[in-house]
């Protein structure tokens, strides 16, 4: 039986590559392995469970065992330890046994401590020594060490900020560009601080920052923000302007909210009135379900794609070293053909074409390639095929027709031809379209420039067709370019906004074809 | 009488820096932990003379590096990995490192380090210990007599490592004066990690040993060797003696184009579509030595190109099932030995057993009939999977071009 398995497995390999994939994926999975807990910690789980301490007997045994707590860092990890799982009581007695020892506190311990109240103020559990210590650990800290490190920097920021110091915790911010980018976490609390104090001016400052070190705001920031809002202000219309600014951030900044945010933006637009719906964008027409009005294609202005025509040739196909990807003669030959032979309204990658079907031979290659020549031929466009030397090695009746009535470039068997067909499309015109299955997502890396990566998508949802193979006459089916762009917009007064929905992280069943999430929008229409 | 105290004052003065001397004091346990206190405050001053050395009163430099020291305190205390500590050069690379995280890992593999070295101190002493307590394997009949064994009288002379390697050197050398070149290029740092500078640079310690162990070596030139690169400082760690007279390898900071004439070079890269049919004993072979774990570019590739050089690659799918998901950029430890064999022979199955079996299909498969066996749910799974796929049990005979049927395509149908 064994043997059996043994040959199906391997001739699954050589019959069907992707077989033998699915063999894996699907297989049962094994039992998760038993995470390895060190003594030292399931002795502390234990011991927490009681209600009164003995933290200097605590301690010894905790040494005694197996494990990575030592003399060093045992209040730190102590710490750390009962405020992750939240016990504050126990923590509260282990920082009195500790200010009874009379000796400096180790930085371990001023973490652990400025972690602590953090936790309990977002509890509402605050007691004042906790904003003393806070103010006393702020001014001992920068006395002693010029410049604080990244962690602490971290913990003191949050400190601060739920005690509502927020020109220490600017500072603080300041400081921990000298070593790392500060994390979400940081920013969004520090922007929520400084709403939740009314200082609106200095907190759109810190948020315009935030944009430029990628770190997108986070629910708390939003939260604060739609509660500033309400707070404030009392007259509808006005609620309803600087509500604008939340969307217009969204839209400027093309980011995806969660679902909590999104919940919470629903709640504030339906108490001014507004029809706010959760609703799913058909793709072909791109027609919102709830209000049926069709969302924008933001087409490429023409200074954006002049912007993407200079720096595409440069990023793709040169790079860091041309030779990687072709040769000087190559680029030049193509440079002259495209020149030449002037614009074209279809360009396909035909390689990518005739392996769509899947290629059991040339011959089903070479149909495929045929099939989608004659669909455009038939639509009198211009088409341009682009693949490598050895297409043209296939035999003369299969592709000497198509040859004969479209122009061709064949690069070299070496050079890849993937970065040719993208360049070739941008330098023809606004107006060309590639066909290909391709994703495209390695050239996106390549562009290295956010605003250009941005650019390149929204070109790509226009103009790139793709193929699927299906079950109906030909075997394949075309799917023509988005006619609306996927991002968050607004159009004539009402706003669509995407966000992550929960089937979203569980990864069901989504078939990538480049596209977002359609099924998850938000629409916010006015009465 | 001073002259021994000062001595002594010196000694302790200078054990105190290096954690893994050791002690004179017979107190010291490695089992106390409290031992790191000692060198923790005794290191004051040295993290002193450390930020000294490498800032040279470069003001911004020194802020980041005490940032950089204070994160490392931090760490400590706070339950995560950190060693104990460090010397200048280790703080040199963690300031020349970009990112947190870049330097998290860093940490981590000193911290990893440094727990391994003290496990093993702690075995070697127990080991010590049962040793010294432990009882004679043979035991003396009468007070005059002889133990014959190989820690007591033997009639076998022991040959000591150096021996063997003068053996060996010997061949190499010969080789240098009448064997076939081959050329491995050192150009490739600035495409490498630190990390696969390190690793490059002991993968060319084994090419050099395979090499002279071989029946018949290459005489291995080194080209574009960068004299201030890391490979190179760490190549002369692993072999100190590379840079006396009489050591057999060339190394050369030209390129290979001005050292040999450009028609006999073959350079062997992965990248490329021409299988190497047979091997030519006036060809000269280019190796690029780099470890390309991080950057998947055709790098040799496009060298190769610009140079304007034959390009050649090994005829891997011909003989060896590949399996799926595994490069088939080889080490160049594994190339080395798979030419010389290749040399020597002209087999190219006997020359392809150097591959390593994990990269082979053989294994996978193996791997999941192990798998099949233990768990009977996974098996019908397995069965249930290939029938959803269509995959008849019944149609195995009939499969269309089975790689199999071009296998046995050997060096003799390509001649002419």
């Amino acid at each position: 039986m064994t043997s059996m398995f043994c040959n199906t497995a391997r001739l699954a390999h050589f019959g069907l590559g992707r077989t033998c994939r699915f063999v894996y994926k699907s297989a049962v999975k094994e039992p998760a392995p038993i995470k390895c807990v060190s003594s030292q910690i399931a002795y502390l789980e234990s011991e927490l469970e009681k209600s009164s301490f003995n933290w200097n007997e605590l301690k010894k045994n905790i040494l005694f065992e197996r494990g990575n707590i030592n003399e060093k860092n045992f209040e730190g990890v102590l710490l750390k330890f009962m405020v992750q799982r939240k016990k504050f009581d126990a923590a509260n007695s282990f920082v009195c046994y500790i200010n009874k020892k009379n000796e400096e506190l180790s930085l371990g311990a001023i973490n652990g401590l400025l972690m602590l109240y953090y936790e309990m103020s977002k509890e509402n559990k605050l007691i004042d020594e906790g904003k003393t210590f806070i103010l006393k650990t702020y001014r001992d800290l920068y006395k002693k060490y010029k410049v604080l490190d990244y962690t602490t920097s971290e913990k003191l920021l949050h400190a601060l900020c739920c005690i509502g110091e927020w020109e220490k915790a600017l500072k603080v911010l300041d400081e921990i560009n000298l070593s790392s980018v500060p994390s979400h976490s940081a920013y969004s609390t520090v922007i929520a601080t400084l709403l939740k104090l009314n200082k609106k001016k200095k907190s759109m400052e810190i948020i315009e920052k935030s944009i430029l070190a990628r770190r997108p705001l986070q629910d708390d920031a939003y939260d604060a923000w739609i509660d500033y809002i309400l707070r404030k202000y009392k007259d509808k219309k006005i609620i309803e302007k600087y509500a604008d600014e939340i969307c217009l951030h969204i839209i400027n900044t093309y980011s995806t909210i969660s679902e909590i945010t999104a919940n919470k933006i629903k709640d504030l637009y339906s108490s001014l009135g507004w029809k706010a719906n959760y609703t799913k964008i058909t793709k072909y027409n791109g027609r919102c379900q709830s209000c049926s009005k069709t969302l924008d294609c933001l087409k490429l202005s023409d200074e954006e794609f002049k912007t993407l025509q200079s720096n595409i040739k440069d990023k793709l196909i040169i790079g860091s070293d041309l030779f990687l990807k072709t040769s000087p003669q190559e680029l030049e030959k193509f440079l002259n053909f495209i020149e030449k032979t002037g614009p074209y309204d279809i360009i396909l990658d035909a390689l990518n074409v005739s392996y769509s079907i899947g290629m059991h031979s040339q011959a089903t290659g070479a149909k495929a390639l045929h099939i989608v020549v004659e669909y455009f031929l038939n639509q009198n466009k211009k088409v341009l095929i682009l693949g490598r030397k050895h297409i043209l090695t296939w035999k003369k009746n299969l592709i000497g027709d198509m040859l004969s009535k479209t122009s061709s470039f064949f690069t070299d068997n070496l050079s890849q031809d993937d970065p040719y067909i993208i360049t070739a499309a941008i330098f023809s015109g606004s107006h060309t379209d590639i066909v290909s299955k391709d994703l495209l997502r390695g050239h996106i890396f390549k562009l290295q420039d956010e605003y250009l990566r941005i650019l390149f998508k929204r070109w790509q949802w226009q103009h790139q067709w793709m193929l699927f193979k299906t079950n109906n006459k030909h075997g394949l089916r075309i799917q023509p370019p988005l006619v609306f762009t996927p991002c968050p917009q607004k159009n004539n007064n009402s706003w669509h906004l995407p966000y992550k929905g929960e089937d979203e992280e569980l990864g069901l069943n989504i078939v990538n074809d480049g596209t977002p999430n359609l099924n998850n929008w938000l629409c916010l229409t006015p009465n | 009488m001073y002259f021994a105290s000062f001595l002594k004052k010196t000694f302790t003065h200078s054990v105190a820096k290096f954690y893994c001397a050791k002690r004179m004091t017979p107190s010291f346990n490695p089992l106390m932990f409290n031992s790191y206190r000692r060198f923790y405050s005794a290191g004051e001053d040295e993290l002193e003379t450390s930020i000294n050395t490498i800032c040279k009163g470069n003001a911004e430099l020194e802020k980041k590096l005490r940032i950089l020291m204070l994160e490392v305190e931090v760490m400590r205390q706070d339950g995560r990995c950190a060693p104990n500590s460090m010397n200048t050069t280790q703080w040199k690379h963690l300031l020349d490192l970009s990112s947190r995280n870049q330097r998290t890992n860093y940490l981590t593999f000193l911290w990893k380090n440094e727990k391994s070295r003290e496990n093993q101190k702690i075995k070697k002493e127990t080991r010590r210990k049962q040793f010294a307590d432990g009882v004679p394997d043979q035991e003396k009949e009468y007070p005059d007599d002889l133990l014959y064994g190989i820690r007591y009288q033997s009639l076998f002379l022991r040959i000591r490592d150096q021996s063997i390697n003068n053996f060996d050197n010997y061949r190499a050398l010969l080789a240098m004066m009448h064997s076939q070149s081959l050329v491995i290029d050192c150009s490739y740092e600035e495409h490498m990690v630190w990390r696969e500078t390190l690793n490059a640079a002991k993968q060319m310690t084994l090419v050099f040993g395979d090499n002279r162990l071989h029946k018949e070596p290459f005489n291995i030139h080194l080209c574009n060797v960068n004299n201030d690169s890391e490979f190179l400082k760490q190549l002369k760690k692993n072999i100190p003696c590379m840079e006396e007279p009489w050591f057999p390898m060339n190394i050369h900071t030209e390129s290979y184009l001005d050292i040999f004439p450009r028609e006999k070079l073959v350079y062997l890269t992965p990248h490329c579509r021409n299988e190497l049919t047979r091997f030519d004993p006036d060809a000269i072979y280019i190796i690029g030595c780099m470890v390309d774990k991080t950057n998947n570019e055709p790098i040799s590739l496009a060298k190769a190109k610009k140079d304007n050089i034959t390009m050649a690659k090994l005829p891997l799918d011909r003989y060896l099932e590949w399996a799926p998901g595994s490069k088939k950029n080889l080490n160049i430890n594994h190339m080395i030995p798979i030419l010389l064999d290749l040399k020597l022979t002209g087999d190219w199955e006997y020359a392809l057993r150097h591959i390593p079996k994990r990269k082979l299909m053989e294994t996978k498969i193996l791997a999941m009939q192990k798998r099949i066996k233990n768990n009977p749910q996974l098996k019908n799974d397995v069965l249930k999977n290939l029938r959803k796929n269509n995959f008849k049990l019944s149609s195995v005979n009939s499969l269309p071009n089975l790689k199999k049927t071009n296998l046995r395509r050997s060096l003799y149908d390509d001649l002419e």
